[in-house]
């Protein structure tokens, strides 16, 4: 007759194994986002995991501009600051928030820039951040992020066993799927999806100039936005506001909104909209005005690493990590070669 | 409510747990708010009319309760008599009147299309528009639980109730209204009131039960059912006509036996002990035993309410006396299986749904099964001279069984008689292949793989060394591990995600 022991060992058996099982089945069948249309988000998020805990000076958070538009590893060679794109594709506030958490939870940086351009957008981006809870940490700030109020999805335990989401792919599965399924992630461009396509930007070049619009911040990201201000503080870390060269998304209304926004929480806001870098809009975009490319992203890094320099003092990096960053450095010299070359 | 959704799943853990946490002798009430509230997320308001019709059954068993006690009390055999005419025009109305109700929300729509068909061949329609009445949830299963309640308390089988919310549970018990199985008084009644007691047995069989179903049911039926829904009402040939039937059969079984093995475990939680609706139907060696194995309360109902009374009944008796005096004996005792027969299978026919299509799919297993009872002295006298071995006779009773259902089954999903038609006539011309038609090879290997282990449970259930029923194993280690398998098995293949509807289950409809 079976009794209390049994009930509680088949439990714990069922429950090991098939955490066991569906934990390893997830890996093999989430897809794998590795590729420029993927927007290489595998790269950026588990590439940040494998980076030595409290070894990033800066970090630069936000969208698609920032992958696009900023060089970690050409402000590395510059300077010798260590940084990292910790973005995401269509990345919304409350999504931001809980990657700043996760952020937080393992670097220590002195510095966090923030893309604002997605302070404008409150509607939902649900395959966008799946992306996301399909490589993010099991964690707090996960739990946290998929349970926000704002985030709206469906099957919230699709986030922690991705396999929920994606069994459909038995289907499809290649030996890619196995291969990148217990991969080194390592991310010699620290979290940059570095493109050399040019697709030159042709419409108004003065897109600045309007000066006749409103665009305010919407309460609701705005909250997120003081949310992450008030996490900084509480760390110890500047945030700094920052808005990429983007005349696609970005306008003189929407910047006017957001230096309010900065001057009554008392923030830094860099707008490279209304600063000239250098940036030319005939070969330094990859998607006619939206996104940056890499000689786009060179302009840009080179400006930040000014300002870092100017504005901030770092302390030395060990040897170990050093010599890290000075390896990944020499392959992401390959890898922009292999870039440059493909176009 | 759909029994798989993760509403579902905090309702009953929510429910059991109160259950359990009650004295022994308050847990039925637990169960009686359960199941109102069960029925009420599921049909709304239409709980109104099911609770009214369960008052009226509580009130008519208590009255020919009472003409049951008369009768005890009564010696003039006269003024028994009168007693027993006033029972019979009782019960009469009662399954009239439950009848009635059936027809109006399940029927009535179809005898108005008849009607106007009819009335068509006149160039007139007679019925402008026919109404759409909502059928409230496990409305036949409640309607022949009701009506077997009244008849076994006419016939004096049981006492009726005297608390009228213990009829209402017995008639709303929440697992077993959305697909059976149908149900007996007496036999719920020792479960909810006497065996109730927490034992870790049950909770293991329910586990058991309940996994082994979502296997069933999402990884075979909702899978085969890819297959069966993109080539019925299509122009398919050949092969490609005789895999959906093929399919069908797998889907249905798996569907409608997955779905009871959900059910009894669920209800096993709770220590009610529910029929089991299948004993390996696909091991039948002729039509008539397959129905002994497949859809089982439906058959038992039948059997007793509907092929007992007739075959008792004066038209009978008449039928058969007239066959006796004009016929050899071999057709006297061929008509007083057939009559009888005949009025089971149009029944069988018209509860699964409101169509000629499904009085025609009564009438073949009907056809048939009266073609082995009339050819039966021939074939034995056959087979005798054949001298083949038993074994290799069976399994072609099995293959030919088989076959029959494959057809029958088909006539039972074909939209139409047409379309059942014009499925057959397909059959023998060239197909295109079964690839392409929503499953890729790896889920036929994958379908195929998995009726082979049931066919294996099944096996192993037949030579009584193993029985889902008693559970999987004794050992915990091993049970585990058989429950993560599974599990892993139905997240992983299991159909579901964006566009499956999980609430939709082919029994369920009835």
């Amino acid at each position: 007759m079976e009794k209390g022991k049994d009930l509680i060992l088949t439990s714990l058996i069922t429950f090991i194994v098939t955490f066991v099982i569906l934990s390893c089945a997830s890996r093999v069948f989430i897809p794998k986002w590795i590729t420029h249309e993927d927007n290489m988000m595998s790269y950026i998020i588990k590439g940040f995991y494998e980076e030595d805990k409290n070894s990033l000076d800066v970090l630069f958070m936000g969208n698609s501009d920032v992958y696009r538009g900023i060089s970690p590893m050409e402000i590395y060679q510059k300077t010798g600051i260590t940084s990292y794109n910790f973005v995401s594709a269509g990345q919304r506030m409350w999504i931001a928030y809980t990657m700043l958490e996760e952020a937080l939870r393992l670097q220590k940086p002195k510095v966090i820039f923030f893309n604002v351009d997605e302070l404008f957008f409150t509607s939902q981006s649900d395959g966008a951040a799946h992306k996301v809870y399909d490589n993010l940490n099991w964690g707090l700030p996960k739990i946290k992020g998929v349970f926000d109020k704002n985030y709206e999805n469906k099957g919230k335990l699709s986030h922690f066993f991705p396999i929920f989401a994606y069994h459909n792919r038995y289907k499809d599965l290649t030996t890619d799927d196995f291969k990148y399924a217990f991969y080194d992630y390592s991310n010699p461009t620290k979290g940059m999806d570095l493109v050399a396509y040019q697709e030159p930007y042709t419409s108004d070049l003065d897109y600045m100039q309007n000066k006749n619009e409103e665009d305010p911040v919407p309460d609701k990201t705005k909250d997120y936005l003081l949310k992450m201000k008030d996490l900084c503080e509480k760390k110890g870390v500047e945030f700094v506001l920052v808005e990429l060269p983007s005349p696609d998304s970005w306008t003189y209304a929407r910047s006017l909104a957001v230096e309010v926004v900065a001057f009554e929480n008392d923030l830094t806001f860099i707008d490279l909209n209304k600063i000239d870098i250098g940036i030319d809009w005939s070969k330094d975009t990859s998607d006619g005005g939206d996104h940056l490319n890499i000689y786009g992203a060179e302009k840009v890094s080179s400006y930040l690493a000014s300002y870092l320099k100017d504005h901030f003092s770092f302390e030395k990096k060990s040897e170990k990590i050093k010599k890290q960053w000075d390896d990944d450095y020499q392959t992401y010299l390959k890898i922009k070669e292999k870039e440059i070359n493909a176009v | 409510m759909s029994i798989l959704t993760s509403s579902f799943v905090i309702f009953v853990s929510v429910l059991l747990i109160i259950y359990y946490v009650l004295p022994q002798k308050l847990r039925w009430i637990v169960l009686l708010l359960g199941s109102i509230v069960f029925y009420f997320l599921s049909s709304r308001w239409l709980l109104l009319y099911t609770l009214f019709a369960t008052v009226v059954i509580f009130v008519i068993g208590l009255m020919l309760n009472k003409y049951n006690e008369d009768i005890k009390n009564v010696n003039e055999i006269s003024e028994k008599e009168k007693i027993k005419k006033k029972k019979k025009r009782l019960v009469f109305i009662a399954v009239f009147s439950t009848v009635l109700c059936i027809v109006f929300t399940k029927y009535l729509s179809f005898l108005l299309e008849s009607v106007n068909g009819f009335t068509s061949f006149f160039q007139f329609t007679l019925f402008k528009s026919i109404p759409k009445v909502v059928v409230p949830l496990g409305i036949s299963y409640y309607t022949l639980e009701a009506i077997s309640y009244i008849v076994d308390i006419y016939r004096a089988k049981i006492e009726g109730e005297k608390n009228p919310f213990k009829v209402a549970l017995f008639l709303l018990y929440f697992p077993k209204i959305i697909e059976g199985p149908i149900s007996r008084f007496k036999e719920l009644s020792i479960c909810f009131y006497e065996e109730n007691k927490f034992a870790f047995r049950n909770i293991f069989i329910g586990l058991d039960l309940i996994i082994y179903g979502l296997f069933k049911k999402m990884v075979i039926a909702d899978r085969a059912g890819i297959f069966v829904n993109s080539i019925f009402s299509s122009d398919a040939h050949g092969i490609t006509v005789f895999m959906a039937m093929l399919l069908y059969v797998v889907q249905i079984y798996a569907e409608f036996s997955g779905c009871i093995d959900i059910v009894r475990g669920v209800s096993s939680l709770f220590a009610v002990k529910l029929l089991n609706n299948f004993k390996r139907p696909f091991f039948s060696k002729s039509i008539q035993e397959f129905w002994q194995r497949w859809h089982i309360s439906l058959g038992a109902w039948i059997k007793e309410y509907v092929f007992f009374p007739v075959s008792l009944s004066k038209m009978n008796a008449h039928v058969c006396q007239f066959c006796k005096k004009h016929f050899s004996n071999y057709w006297f005792k061929f008509v007083s299986i057939a009559f009888p027969l005949f009025f089971v299978w149009i029944f069988n026919g018209i509860w699964h749904g409101a169509s000629f299509k499904y009085i025609l799919y009564g009438m073949y297993y009907y056809v048939f099964m009266m073609l082995g009872v009339l050819f039966k002295p021939l074939s034995d006298k056959i087979l005798a001279k054949m001298h083949l071995n038993q074994a290799v006779l069976n399994v072609w009773r099995i293959f030919r069984t088989v076959i029959l259902v494959i057809v029958g089954m088909t006539l039972f999903r074909a939209s139409s008689i047409l379309e059942f038609g014009s499925m057959i006539g397909n059959l023998f011309s060239k197909g295109n292949g079964i690839l392409g038609h929503g499953l890729v090879s790896l889920d036929f290997l994958l379908l195929l793989l998995s009726n082979v282990f049931i066919l294996v449970v099944g096996i192993l259930e037949e030579k009584k060394k193993f029985s889902v029923d008693e559970g999987f194993t004794k050992n915990p280690v091993v049970r585990g591990l058989v429950y993560s398998v599974l599990i892993s098995m139905i997240v992983i293949f299991g159909i579901y995600g964006e566009g499956y509807d999980a609430s939709n289950f082919i029994y369920g409809a009835f």
